[in-house]
């Protein structure tokens, strides 16, 4: 519990606690203050352009919202569960029986358009154009940092492994860019 | 809350009571076989015996309901239990390549050329592979076909709501009048899942009283040099997987008449008996041409 007071001046001084507050406001679709930002900014090689949006949907919807592919970025219809008292869904409304659990929650994530429910994140090279140095995959980390794998081609039989960083851009030798980014509320490198 | 594609499973005590149970099995076993007094063999062999089944019944129930009623298999979880049962029906594969080996050692083996000479050995009279045998090969083929019926019925009726296939909301693919019509006539697969199911659990169990009428009426022993060893051990464990098989189906046969198997509800249970099923059929195949015909 001390040790916890003692991160307060720290956290204080990185503007964590700012963004504690704009973390709040971002998960109602409010964009978060870009104070964190600010000293990367100035370095092409490592500024996050935009801060990057965490909604429920995790970094798949994130994706899809930088990808330039129109296709992605449409959402889907009002999904409307069906109360009919017979079980039969009138048309155009959708039914889920007595699924209960985690599996309701992925069922209704996936209805809604969610390609990644449980934010495994898997995502291939390629996939919504990611992976450029202009459209790089984006790593989420909640600790400052997070080893990334990099699979180069489908049937490579190595992994790269590497260690990337908040705000920070890098490559995989064979062309393959990611940026970390922290998730709101999280400690900076 | 956390929200883990994973299932984190509660504590249970059926490992334990398991591994017990089996425990016990093997200790009466083993007392058996070294003149323990036949009381204690008898009494302590049921109890592990009856605890065995038991443990078997509380824990896959434990897991029917972790998975309909608790909604706890989600895809990855599924996807894991898919590479699970592969793996396993794996290892039996190889457990029957064991007796496989076993059985082409003795009979064609160079040991086995020079001492007993022939195959069937002489004084053993062999199984006509073209009557009965072929006749449970053609019952596994016909079981195997109606399952296949029975998972291509579950399957539509997974999808469909009362059997109806229910458009995506904003494909807009099929007009209502059309969606009306479908649902009309929808609702029989479920019917027709539950025929092809039962129809393939009798078959299984028609398949086991008829291999028993064999055992019954063979003129050879397991005691009647290699070739009565082999056959009986290989048909003997083979039966013993048909019977695991039935009841796997017997139980995906009552789970699909409670509608577990219902829309949004394609449980793994059943894809899990009927890979089960096919893997039975399959090493019985490679018995009759092996075996039965190559054999005789």
């Amino acid at each position: 519990m001390a040790s916890l007071i003692r991160q307060v001046s720290r956290l204080a001084r990185q503007n964590i606690l700012v963004n504690l507050v704009g973390a709040r406001a971002a998960s109602s679709g409010v964009p978060p203050s870009q104070s964190i930002n600010e000293k990367t900014r100035d370095n092409p090689l490592t500024s996050v352009e935009d801060e990057v949006r965490v909604n429920q949907e995790g970094f798949f919807s994130e994706m899809k919202r930088r990808s330039s592919d129109p296709a992605a970025t449409s959402t889907p219809g009002e999904l409307k569960i069906t109360g009919a008292s017979d079980g039969i869904p009138e048309f155009g409304e959708v039914e889920l029986g007595s699924v209960a659990g985690a599996h309701r929650a992925e069922l209704l994530e996936q209805l809604r358009g969610s390609e990644d429910p449980f934010d495994v994140g898997l995502i291939k090279q390629g996939q919504f154009g990611a992976g450029t140095h202009e459209t790089p995959i984006i790593v989420p980390t909640c600790e400052g940092s997070r080893l990334v794998g990099c699979v180069c081609e489908e049937d490579t039989g190595e992994v790269v492994w590497m260690m990337i960083h908040s705000n920070e851009k890098k490559s995989c030798d064979c062309g393959n860019w990611f940026q970390g980014v922290s998730v709101p509320g999280a400690r900076t490198h | 809350m956390f929200r883990t594609g994973y299932h984190l499973v509660d504590i249970s005590p059926w490992p334990f009571s398991g591994a017990m149970s089996v425990l016990g099995i093997t200790s009466s076993l083993v007392g058996y076989f070294h003149r323990a007094p036949l009381m204690w063999v008898y009494v302590f062999g049921s109890i592990s015996l009856f605890l065995l089944v038991f443990t078997m019944v509380r824990w896959w129930s434990d897991v029917v309901v972790e998975s309909t009623y608790l909604g706890c298999h989600t895809s990855l979880v599924v996807r894991n239990l898919r590479v699970g049962m592969v793996l396993f029906i794996l290892s039996e594969v190889f457990f029957f390549v064991s007796f496989f080996w076993a059985f082409f050692h003795v009979s064609i083996g160079e040991i086995s050329m020079r001492t007993i000479g022939q195959w069937p050995p002489l004084g053993v009279k062999a199984i006509y592979p073209w009557k009965v045998p072929a006749l449970n090969t053609a019952i596994l083929l016909g079981s195997g076909m109606s399952v296949t019926w029975a998972h291509k019925a579950v399957s539509v009726h997974n999808k469909c709501p009362a059997g109806v296939l229910n458009p995506n909301v904003s494909s807009g693919s099929i007009s209502p009048e059309e969606y009306n019509n479908l649902v009309e006539k929808g609702s029989c697969y479920q019917k027709q899942a539950i025929f092809s199911m039962v129809l393939t659990v009798a078959l299984g169990a028609f398949f086991m009283c008829i291999q028993y009428e064999e055992y019954y009426m063979a003129s050879f022993t397991i005691a009647d040099s290699a070739f009565g060893s082999t056959f009986f051990i290989m048909t003997g464990f083979h039966g013993m997987h048909v019977f695991v098989g039935t009841v796997f189906l017997f139980i995906c046969t009552l789970r699909l008449i409670y509608r577990h198997f219902s829309f949004n509800h394609h449980y793994f249970g059943l894809d899990a008996a009927i890979w089960y099923w096919h893997f039975v059929d399959v090493v019985w195949i490679g018995l009759f041409f092996a075996v039965y015909v190559w054999g005789y």
